[in-house]
C-alpha cells in the first residue's frame, strides 16, 4: 500500500462489490433467489441483470430522497419505491423477454423482498451521494450476477450437461438431476463459497 | 399545532407523495406494455391450440360454460373452426394440480372426446428435471387417440386405454392425466348439450 486509494472510485467499488464484499459469496445475502434461479446460466444472467437494474434505480432514488424521507418511515418508503421498480421491470420483462420472465416466474416479484436491495438502500444509499449510490448499485448488482453465474455454470454443467444451452458433454451425458434441485443448489453454493474464499484469501496473502 | 402532529403530518405527506410517484411510474409502464403482453399471451395460446388442433383456423372461446357442468379444473373452452368456418372440434384448457403447483394443459378434442393432441402450456412450478418432463412430447403423445375410457397406469405395461407415468414424477403425470380426463368429459358433455353434434 504505497499511496492511499480513493475508496469511492469506481474500480475500487467494483472490486468490493464483486470480490471482497460480494453480496452472495462473502456477505451471504439473498440466498433464496441465488439458490432458486441458478438452475441455468441464462436464468442467472437474467435474474442478475434484473436485480442490477432495480438496485441502480432504487439506490439512485433513495439517495435522492435521503434528506426528505423522515427517519421513522424510511423502511416503508424504501419498500414502496422498490416494489414500484420491481413491478415496472416485471411488466417490461413480460412484454419484451417473455421466455425469461416465464423461467424466472415468481422470483421476479420476489425481488421486492430481496435483502440485498434493502441492505444497500439502508447501508449505502441512505448515507451517500446520488452518484456514489449509482456506482454502488452497478457494483453490487454485478457482484450478485457474478455469483449467480458461478453457481449456475456448475449446476447447469452437471445437471443438464450444457452451458448456456449448448451441449458440453455430448448427447449421452446422463443428467445429474440432483444439481437442478434444491439439495444440489446447497451443495454447489457451499463449494463455490468455499472455493471463492480460498482463492481470495490466497490473493490477500492470508 | 404541537410538534408531534407536525412530524406525523410530514410523514403522511412524504409517504403520500412516494405512493403517488410509484403509482404513476407503474401506471406509465403498464400503459406502455399492456397491449404487448396481451398480444403475446394471445399468440401463445393460439400457437398452442394450433399444435393440438392443426386443422383449426379460428378458435372461439365459449364464455359462459356454467350450463355444461364441467369439472372445476377446466379453465377455458374453445370451439375450433375449420377453413370452411364449421366447427371441427374443441380445444379445452384445464389447470389440474401436479406435484407442487398447478399445471396448465391444453387439449385438442373431437366431438366424441377423442384426444387429438395435448400440450402443456405451463408446468413451471414442477420440479425441474422430474415433474416438468410432463411437457415432453414423449409423455403427452401417449394421450393421442384416447377417449372416454382413458385410465392411468401406475406401473407395468400400459393397456390400450392407459397412459403411463414418468418414473419419479408420478404426481405430475397424474395431474396431467386428471386434467386431460376433465377435458374429455367437458368435450363429451358439451357435445351432448348441443344435441349430439356440433351446432
Amino acid at each position: 500500500m504505497s499511496k492511499p486509494r480513493n475508496p469511492y472510485s469506481f474500480p475500487a467499488m467494483l472490486r468490493r462489490g464483486i470480490i471482497t464484499e460480494n453480496p452472495v459469496l462473502v456477505q451471504t445475502l439473498g440466498m433464496c433467489p441465488s439458490l432458486a434461479t441458478s438452475t441455468s446460466v441464462s436464468n442467472a444472467i437474467g435474474m442478475g441483470l434484473s436485480v442490477t437494474a432495480i438496485l441502480i434505480c432504487s439506490n439512485v432514488m433513495i439517495s435522492l430522497l435521503r434528506k426528505l424521507i423522515p427517519d421513522r418511515i424510511r423502511i416503508a418508503a424504501y419498500i414502496t419505491l422498490i416494489a414500484g421498480f420491481v413491478t415496472a421491470i416485471e411488466m417490461l420483462l413480460n412484454a419484451y423477454l417473455p421466455s425469461l420472465s416465464e423461467s424466472l416466474g415468481i422470483f421476479i416479484p420476489l425481488i421486492v423482498v430481496n435483502c440485498i436491495i434493502l441492505a444497500r438502500a439502508e447501508a449505502f444509499a441512505a448515507k451517500n451521494t446520488v452518484y456514489r449510490s449509482f456506482k454502488d448499485g452497478i457494483a453490487v448488482g454485478l457482484g450478485f450476477t457474478f455469483a449467480l453465474v458461478l453457481i449456475s455454470s456448475v449446476r447447469e454443467l452437471l445437471g443438464s450437461g450444457t452451458l448456456l444451452g449448448f451441449p458440453v458433454f455430448g448427447a449421452n451425458y446422463p443428467d445429474a438431476t440432483l444439481f437442478l434441485m434444491a439439495p444440489g443448489a446447497f451443495l454447489v453454493l457451499g463449494f463455490v463459497v468455499a472455493g471463492f474464499r480460498k482463492i481470495t484469501a490466497k490473493k490477500e496473502g492470508k | 399545532m404541537p410538534r408531534s402532529y407536525l412530524r406525523l403530518f410530514q410523514a403522511i405527506v412524504t409517504l403520500f407523495i412516494i405512493c403517488a410517484f410509484v403509482g404513476g411510474l407503474v401506471g406509465a409502464v403498464n400503459a406502455l406494455t399492456a397491449d404487448r403482453i396481451f398480444d403475446l399471451k394471445l399468440q401463445k395460446t393460439e400457437a398452442a391450440m394450433r399444435t393440438v388442433m392443426p386443422s383449426g383456423e379460428i378458435f372461439n372461446e365459449i364464455g359462459d360454460v356454467s350450463a355444461y357442468g364441467f369439472d372445476s379444473n377446466v379453465s377455458a373452452f374453445y370451439e375450433a373452426l375449420g377453413s370452411d368456418s364449421s366447427c371441427i372440434g374443441y380445444c379445452v384448457e384445464a389447470k389440474p394440480t401436479g406435484f407442487a403447483s398447478q399445471i396448465t394443459v391444453l387439449v385438442g378434442l373431437s366431438f366424441d372426446g377423442t384426444v387429438q393432441g395435448v400440450v402443456i402450456t405451463d408446468c413451471s412450478g414442477e420440479t425441474p428435471g422430474l415433474g416438468n418432463r410432463v411437457a415432453e412430447p414423449a409423455f403427452t403423445a401417449q394421450f393421442n387417440g384416447k377417449g372416454a375410457t382413458l385410465a392411468f397406469s401406475g406401473g407395468g405395461a400400459p393397456a390400450a386405454n392407459e397412459v403411463s407415468a414418468i418414473s419419479g414424477a408420478t404426481y405430475s403425470s397424474r395431474g396431467v392425466y386428471e386434467g386431460v380426463s376433465s377435458c374429455i368429459r367437458a368435450a363429451i358433455s358439451y357435445t351432448n348439450a348441443n344435441g349430439g353434434e356440433a351446432k
